[in-house]
């Protein structure tokens, strides 16, 4: 009997177009629809559960996973499907195939998990390239059912993909829903579906929103109405391009990524370098062969500490002038963003604490112990510069 | 077991009856069709039983599972097919283009709809009278309220108790609701959609309806939403008059707008409907929120379509005033008057509802309660909808100008208008006269024309080619 792990891929040929259903023996079903590969008809599936699954033409066998499965919604945040949180950093790369190689050789060694590309032919090996090194593909799709449905026919089965619908002028409500639907009914993985700058983000068949935001305090209001997780996708391009979009300063597209992480979003990294004296140097995030500026270094601290995050750390208002990741009682991250505060206090229970002030522009993290006894505040001294953060971690 | 597409499947099971089960239990049910899971709220409906509701929207095989805080109602499942829609279901409407209407298989909706409030709260002889009255007359929309007003003091209520100052908002009476429930189901065996009125302010604290707290506000929405959003002919409407509730703010009808549109696993469509006061206080909801489906208006004047179509949602002045003779500004229209609004507002690409208020009739005022209509209107009205529903038209529901000019010339009496036409080849005139309801063809027009009138009121011209 054929057999495949939890969550990777099994490919099938079949006869012709029609739709296979796959049924486990605890009554579950998959429907996987094949695509053409050159004269083949071929369905590709990833199975969810582990044991027998039987469909028209055989049975197969699924093993206990090696992996932690597709992304999944959770409330206004994402898990793994093994259950385990998932920290997004994205980055757009909307380009070439000639550069994928070298592109592809950047982004395994960048500080991003999640990388926003177009749906093109190249997709289905770029989509496998970035699963051998555990990056999440955000795939967009044009309005069109017949791209959409070959698209979700061809990768769903990645347990890395997530769908972005993009808009044209004239998209109208309802083409959203008949392709959001039609994602839904195709893709037996259930991966995140999101339509880029959604005139309505409410309805259930979208998972998630994805925005276009240039003031980052606005995520936590979205956070709020919505009730579900909130995807900066553009907030524009660190670069010297021609636009206001391409020519943020580096401390400014920087200072929005840490912005909208602490109140809860997760906000797309862009890069738009330019050589004027050159038009064959391609800026990253239109496809290049990898960043060149600075951001994309300096977002490593970032990543060290959303690695690090506990698990169910949410948004906390206790602190008004500046947005605060917690857990309370056990956990704070606090961003000051262009602020230079001198000191900042917490109200903390009685207990040891570990206390980085991390000065996200310059990447340099200072750590130290304090206590704190009674039912106390604690006051951490700060460089009095602009872009620090402070992660506070209950040790006792 | 078979369900039409866009019909009704019920689950029903038994569950714990201890304890509050409407706060206590969690339970839902996740439709499947293909791999598209739609997961609904199901709800305690007394008596140890749980039921769920959905309206499938894919013919074909649909699975379902069940998932509950209660053991007895957790993991069962099941399968049905959905076979064709049956004769005259055409499915929800939806909005089509920006200002428009459509059934969800792209037949027309008219959008005419009529107001009777508590109708549902009358004895069943006059419930069935109010039945007949729709059976005949030309509306396809009714709005109605789920809760009472101050004065009234019905046998049920959607919560548990009658009594003003005893009654528990943290349960609801289920025999209310199935009542209410199959007069919904009643409707649409008519063709009409129910413009359901969430919460209005004429409670003044007596109930304590309009001043329940967040959490209070958000489950009596999740229930009404858990037992009604399958029928495919509702419509939500937050409020009435939400600007007269002084105990709420925007913020939070904000809030409980998004927890509707949270709740319902179809998006049915949803506005909340304003005050005017003493024609002049006009302040409507931000139509322009993501949440709102369609401007759902009260004003008085029909012309301002013009500019709430800057909004790119449908328009409809559910309330314009009502003919009748009742002691109130609004309820005191004559028939000419009312239709009159409707014509200014339709031409403009607008939708108006009808209401009727006679007070000194064999039954109290339409608005009200429903019964019977006595007005003039209703039969003006119907014609209208034909004149309106045989405008060729765009895919996106507009009157499609190329081919068809509407010039509704009011309460003017001009002996002839100028009309700048297009040019190439001519429109086909006809006179319309909105009072006799009849059509007199005219002559052939192109370009600049001169068209002669009979210098009367309340006549429009259509010209088609």
């Amino acid at each position: 009997m054929t057999s495949v792990a939890r969550w990777d891929v099994l490919e099938l040929p079949v006869p012709g177009p029609g739709g296979v259903l796959f049924r486990h023996t605890s009554g579950a079903t998959a429907y996987a629809e094949p695509f053409q590969s050159g004269d083949e008809w071929i369905v590709r599936y990833s199975p969810d559960l582990e044991g027998i699954w039987s469909y028209d033409g055989g049975n197969l066998e699924c093993t206990p996973a090696t992996s932690r499965g597709p992304v999944r919604r959770s409330g206004t945040t994402l898990r793994w499907a093994d259950g385990t949180t998932y920290h997004p950093l994205t980055t757009a790369w909307f380009g070439d195939p000639q550069q994928w190689a070298a592109a592809r050789a950047a982004l395994a060694a960048s500080p991003f998990n999640r990388v926003r590309i177009r749906m093109a032919e190249a997709t289905e090996q770029q989509v496998r390239d970035l699963l051998a090194v555990d990056i999440v593909a955000d795939v967009l799709l044009p309005m069109d059912e017949a791209v959409v449905r070959d698209a979700v026919n061809r990768l769903a089965a990645y347990r890395n993909v997530n769908w972005c619908l993009s808009p044209e002028p004239d998209t109208a409500a309802s083409d959203v829903r008949r392709l959001a639907e039609l994602i839904a009914e195709l893709d037996p993985s259930h991966h995140l579906i999101s339509m880029h700058e959604a005139t309505d983000p409410g309805p259930p068949w979208l998972t998630h929103l994805s925005v276009r935001l240039e003031n980052l305090r606005g995520v936590s209001v979205l956070r709020r109405d919505y009730a579900k997780p909130v995807f900066v996708d553009a907030c524009g391009h660190e670069g010297n391009g021609t636009t206001p979009d391409t020519s943020l300063r580096p401390e400014e597209m920087l200072t929005r990524i840490w912005e909208g992480t602490v109140r809860g979003a997760y906000v797309t990294h862009g890069e738009w370098y330019v050589d004027p004296s050159s038009a064959s140097v391609v800026p990253w995030s239109d496809g290049g062969s990898r960043p060149t500026g600075v951001v994309a270094q300096r977002l490593r601290l970032l990543r060290e500490v959303l690695d690090e995050l506990p698990d169910g750390v949410e948004p906390i208002d206790d602190y008004r002038d500046a947005p605060t990741l917690a857990v309370p009682g056990s956990y704070y991250l606090q961003y000051l963003g262009e602020h230079q505060f001198p000191d900042r206090t917490f109200s903390l229970p009685e207990g040891e604490y570990d206390v980085d002030v991390l000065d996200v522009w310059n990447h340099s993290a200072r750590r130290t112990r304090e206590s704190v006894t009674g039912a106390g505040t604690l006051t951490v001294r700060l460089p009095g510069t602009q872009y620090q953060a402070i992660q506070i971690r209950r040790t006792s | 077991m078979s369900i039409e597409k866009w019909g009704l499947h019920e689950l029903t099971l038994t569950g714990p009856s201890e304890g509050n089960p409407f706060a206590d239990v969690e339970f839902q049910v996740s439709y499947q069709f293909r791999n598209r899971m739609v997961t609904v709220d199901g709800f305690y409906d007394g008596d140890g039983v749980y039921r769920a509701r959905f309206s499938p929207d894919r013919e074909g095989e649909w699975s379902y599972i069940t998932s509950s805080s209660a053991p007895e109602l957790d993991g069962q499942c099941g399968t049905f097919v959905c076979s064709p829609p049956g004769p005259g279901n055409h499915g929800p409407v939806d909005v089509l283009g920006k200002h428009h209407f459509s059934y969800t298989d792209g037949t027309r909706y008219d959008c005419v709809g009529t107001t009777c409030y508590h109708w549902t709260y009358e004895t069943k002889e006059l419930q069935e009278l109010t039945l007949e009255s729709l059976r005949s007359a030309p509306f396809d929309k009714v709005r109605m309220c789920l809760l009472p007003t101050d004065g009234m003091r019905p046998e049920r209520t959607p919560f548990a108790g009658n009594t003003p100052g005893s009654v528990d908002v943290e349960r609801y009476d289920p025999e209310f609701f199935r009542h209410f429930e199959s007069r919904v189901a009643d409707l649409l065996a008519l063709g009409i959609q129910a413009d359901l009125i969430l919460f209005h302010p004429y409670d003044r604290g007596v109930w304590g309806f309009d001043r329940m707290s967040p959490a209070q506000d958000a489950a009596y929405l999740r229930y009404v939403v858990a037992r009604l959003a399958a029928y495919r002919n509702v419509w939500w409407s937050l409020s009435n008059e939400y600007d007269f509730n002084h105990e709420k703010t925007i913020a939070d009808w904000d809030r409980l707008l998004q927890l509707v549109q949270r709740y319902d696993p179809y998006q049915r469509l949803r506005s909340i409907h304003n005050g005017t006061k003493m024609y002049e206080v006009f302040t409507p909801y931000d139509f322009g929120k993501p949440w709102i489906t369609h401007q759902s208006v009260q004003h008085w004047d029909g012309a301002e379509v013009a500019s709430w179509r800057d909004c790119p949602k449908p328009v409809v002045i559910d309330e314009i005033g009502y003919e009748g003779n009742a002691g109130r500004r609004w309820g005191n229209l004559t028939a000419d008057e009312m239709v009159h609004r409707f014509w200014q507002g339709m031409a403009l690409g607008g939708y108006v509802g009808h209401g009727e208020s006679f007070v000194d009739r064999e039954t109290r005022a339409w608005i009200s309660i429903g019964g019977r209509l006595y007005g003039d209107s209703p039969e003006r009205i119907d014609f209208l909808r034909a004149v309106f529903a045989g405008l060729p038209r765009q895919s996106d529901g507009e009157v499609d100008a190329d081919r068809c000019v509407l010039h509704y010339l009011g309460d003017r009496q001009p002996s002839a208008v100028e009309l700048d036409l297009p040019d190439g080849s001519p429109f086909h005139f006809d006179l319309i006269d909105t009072r006799a309801m009849t059509i007199t063809p005219l002559a052939e027009y192109s370009g600049p024309s001169h068209i002669p009138l009979p210098a009367t009121p309340y006549l429009a011209l259509r010209g088609t080619r």
